[in-house]
């Protein structure tokens, strides 16, 4: 079995929600207790709030958050083991307060990812600054003969194993036909010819990425869809690579990965209307 | 394919628990809030399976809910769900009729054999 943590960020705003009721009910039995230290009752919303925020940060991989909530649950339990004092109730609120300012830090920056962020402007190699498209923050990396590239994750819809494509008498020469997903008809476009790459059958092994675009959907037969990545430092595309016209930028790490401009992918660089 | 019914009384946790179920082709009839709404639901829908939070706080814990909706339907299939993965709560719920549990955090594929287990049971 894989214990791997999937990845459930789609869910922040419900986490965020969960986690603001929390911090009410915390807040409100906090003063309550103060007001009279006999209501011991308060104790359990108190501790049961920490405890919803600690279980779901830990799904979330929000180990830090996960943590502290747990520190904050087990103060509670070791205040409880005592005569209920202002000192120890103000401490219990201080920490509330710390983790709740962690917290909102670590959802906003979720939200707003830091690569996405930074990356409104490109500097072109010239020294010209322009003002582009934001490059996306997680990544799909597949592979064409040998060499990886990248689409926005976020454009991807889904990746199934290469199916028959029917092919269409009239179509351009850059789609290979069309296949049926559960009733959807999606184009297959030829991205080794669009990359200058010799033709090849499409196998079993190969994969396909379905593509959606708010213009249009598409799917692409590859070698190998290999996962998923933050984007890291990106540069400019250069002319070296004889796909440019197709690409929009470039990571250059252990390995090159070219990002793919989806766009131009699924009009085959404005020459296909489909 | 098997009903669900969602017992949780924090949203993120429906949430994600829904997301992993119907992504192994199950149907989440239904989601409740709290131990009083996952009975009622319960009664209502007639799910396959429940997963009941043990430490929801508000209006009837999971324990609770456990307690009436085995009392209702002997042959329910209850899944527990808790982030403390103590021996003596799953003993304890055990006992009192719970098929089984899941602890946070979620591996899915631990759920999907859950679910599916108790799914192929008659």
């Amino acid at each position: 079995m894989s214990n791997e943590q999937p990845d459930f960020s789609c869910f922040i705003d419900d986490y965020m929600r969960d986690a603001q009721e929390c911090f009410r009910e915390i807040r409100s039995s906090l003063i309550d207790m103060k007001k009279d230290s006999t209501k011991v009752e308060k104790f359990e919303p108190i501790r049961g709030g920490f405890h919803t925020i600690k279980g779901s940060s830990i799904i979330l991989g929000f180990e830090e958050i996960g943590n502290f909530a747990r520190t904050c649950e087990e103060k509670v339990k070791q205040i409880q083991c005592a005569p209920v004092t202002n000192e120890a109730l103000d401490e219990l609120s201080k920490m509330t307060d710390q983790l709740e300012a962690i917290l909102e830090t670590k959802v906003e920056k979720v939200r707003k990812p830091e690569s996405v962020q930074k990356t409104e402007t490109i500097v072109k190699s010239e020294g010209e600054i322009k003002t582009n498209e934001k490059i996306p923050d997680k990544l799909a990396l597949f592979t064409i003969q040998d060499r990886q590239y990248a689409f926005a994750l976020d454009s991807v819809e889904r990746v199934i194993r290469a199916v028959e494509v029917t092919p269409l008498p009239k179509a351009p020469e850059n789609v290979l036909g069309v296949i049926n997903m559960h009733g959807r008809i999606i184009p297959v476009l030829d991205i080794r010819m669009l990359f200058k790459l010799p033709p090849e059958e499409i196998m079993p092994h190969h994969q396909m990425i379905i593509l959606h675009t708010p213009d249009r959907d598409a799917a692409i037969v590859v070698d190998n869809v290999s996962g998923v990545m933050e984007s890291p430092r990106i540069t400019e595309p250069d002319t070296v690579f004889p796909e440019i016209e197709y690409l929009k930028g470039i990571i250059n790490e252990n390995t090159i990965t070219l990002i793919l401009d989806i766009n131009k992918i699924t009009t085959c660089g404005g020459k296909l209307d489909i | 394919m098997a009903t669900v019914l969602i017992a949780d009384d924090a949203s993120f946790i429906r949430s994600t628990l829904k997301f992993i179920i119907e992504g192994a082709g199950h149907k989440v009839i239904g989601m409740a809030n709290d131990g009083l709404e996952a009975v009622q639901m319960y009664k209502d829908l007639k799910p396959d399976i429940v997963t009941l939070d043990i430490t929801m706080k508000i209006a009837n814990g999971g324990i609770m809910a456990l307690k009436e909706i085995m009392a209702y339907d002997p042959k329910a299939k209850v899944l527990m769900i808790s982030a403390m993965n103590t021996e003596n709560l799953n003993q304890e719920t055990a006992r009192l009729g719970a098929s089984g549990y899941i602890k946070k955090p979620f591996n899915i594929d631990e759920i999907t054999a859950q679910i599916k287990k108790l799914s192929e049971k008659s």
